[in-house]
């Protein structure tokens, strides 16, 4: 596996890291989901099956999932800031814009979830928070796949950069 | 007020996507000058040292040190 990485261009072998990190920062952060369904797929019981279900549908109507994207967005712009890479200040800009943008749309579904009065007013059906909710999982996804990329890339270059002198 | 919020939601879910692409675009072509201005600073310490390399062969064959 590791052969196969190291093989690639750098671009793409960045592109690959990005990938793996997410893929594990998403099994780690939803953890809980993962436990619900191991113990389900254990239990093999009636009961346990309407317990996950619930426990489920819960959970996602708590927005965890929006939170854990919200919560990954913000720990890569904050790592793009401090990291050694020098971006421009357009790139801060529209790194700090796109990911506070989301925040708050993950702040009005949040508070439409809560003050359940909205819920019809708003979003009419819960059909049009699913379309949000989408948007929100595809771009934090793409966001952090793009940021982390950028830093595994800058990070190849400068190794090759050195192993050069 | 809901027609705000929804509005409000919806003018982030397009603006979001469309400012991520533009900053992509500005950091990728940021990034390759950097590279491009990094390989030229290579490429000019790389002389420097093999001509300082040369003057110390020089120097060593001559007695000087």
């Amino acid at each position: 596996m590791l052969r196969l990485i190291y093989g690639l261009p750098t671009w793409l072998r960045s592109l690959f890291k990005a990938i793996i990190w997410a893929a594990w920062n998403v099994v780690a952060g939803l953890l809980p989901f993962l436990i619900i369904i191991f113990v389900a797929s254990v239990l093999l019981t009636k009961v346990g099956d309407n317990l996950s279900a619930d426990e489920i549908k819960h959970l996602s109507n708590d927005c965890v999932v929006l939170f854990f994207c919200s919560a990954m967005m913000a720990e890569v712009t904050i790592e793009a800031f401090l990291c050694k890479v020098k971006f421009s200040k357009y790139s801060y800009l529209g790194f700090s814009c796109s990911s506070f943008m989301i925040m708050a749309l993950v702040g009005i579904i949040y508070s439409v979830l809560i003050f359940g009065r909205f819920n019809i007013k708003v979003f009419n059906t819960l059909n049009y928070m699913k379309i949000f909710q989408n948007i929100i999982v595809g771009f934090s996804l793409i966001y952090c796949i793009f940021i982390k990329a950028l830093l595994f890339y800058e990070e190849d270059i400068n190794y090759q950069i050195c192993q050069a002198l | 007020m809901s027609s705000t919020l929804t509005f409000v939601g919806l003018v982030i879910s397009v603006a979001a996507p469309v400012i991520l692409a533009a900053t992509a675009l500005i950091t990728i072509a940021d990034l390759r000058k950097n590279h491009s201005r990094d390989r030229e600073k290579i490429e000019r310490l790389k002389r420097q040292k093999a001509k300082s390399d040369e003057l110390w062969e020089e120097h060593t064959h001559q007695g000087v040190y």
